[in-house]
């Protein structure tokens, strides 16, 4: 049972990326706040970018965490982007009915 | 993996195992673990574990919140392997008075969403939720 793990990444287009792994779950929920609130001062052209690809269990506590960064993030005028999950995040999400939520923007090509 | 009746492996000793861990999230992996590793020998599919493994923690998100403050409180579960299906019950102590299960909650509407068959017991200082999820292809859903 891997505790989450944060770290932050630069995608192909330049944006800072946090890509969070293990569980998030109410243990440990508020500490993906903490590690997301400086990047919000970050980059502000950008939307927040998030990779739940490596994250094993998600919660409701852990969706409270990705509402209070997404509403963080739109008091700053920035959206919040996963661009990436694991089928245990997909399910969590779906099963409480936020899958769009976080989807990333068409890309405008 | 064949499962006799009336639940486990015969080689099981008992169909029931409990435990009680401190009443603090820090310790709600370990009792999803030990949901999970039950699930898979009583031959839940995958899909049922991992979704009994989220039931089994929001009920645990509910009722934290209601147990005493005292330093010793604890967070119990009884995990019950019954024929095609598997039963978790968990419960804590020290409730106070009037103190409910938040019905209003996302836990509490993944939860409900999860198992609608779901029990809540409110009684004196305890409070307990029930959760169960059959085996694929039981009749006992």
């Amino acid at each position: 049972m891997p505790a989450s793990r944060a770290e932050l990444q630069t995608d192909a287009r330049g944006r800072d990326v946090l890509v969070v792994a293990g569980d998030i779950d109410l243990a440990n929920a508020h500490d993906l706040v903490t590690t997301a609130t400086p990047l919000l001062s970050r980059q502000q052209e950008h939307a927040l970018v998030l990779d739940l690809a490596g994250v094993t269990f998600l919660d409701s506590t852990g969706i409270g965490a990705l509402l209070e960064i997404r509403t963080l993030a739109l008091a700053e005028g920035r959206r919040t982007e996963v661009v990436a999950m694991s089928e245990a995040v997909e399910r969590v999400l779906e099963l409480a009915g936020l899958t769009d939520l976080f989807a990333p923007e068409e890309d405008p090509a | 993996m064949s499962v006799p009746a009336p639940g486990g492996p015969a080689s099981w000793p008992s169909d029931v195992t409990t435990l009680c861990v401190p009443a603090h999230p820090d310790f709600v992996a370990s009792v999803r673990a030990v949901v999970r590793s039950t699930a898979v020998v009583a031959d839940l599919a995958m899909e049922d574990v991992e979704e009994l493994q989220i039931a089994v923690n929001e009920a645990a998100a509910l009722l934290l919140p209601l147990a005493g403050s005292t330093r010793g409180s604890g967070l119990s579960a009884r995990l019950e392997v019954e024929p095609g299906r598997l039963c978790v019950r968990l419960w804590i102590t020290g409730a106070q008075p009037g103190a409910a299960v938040d019905r209003g909650s996302l836990a509490w509407m993944m939860l409900s969403t999860l198992d609608p068959e779901l029990q809540v017991v409110e009684a004196g200082d305890e409070r307990a939720i029930e959760v169960s999820r059959a085996r694929s292809g039981s009749s006992g859903a």
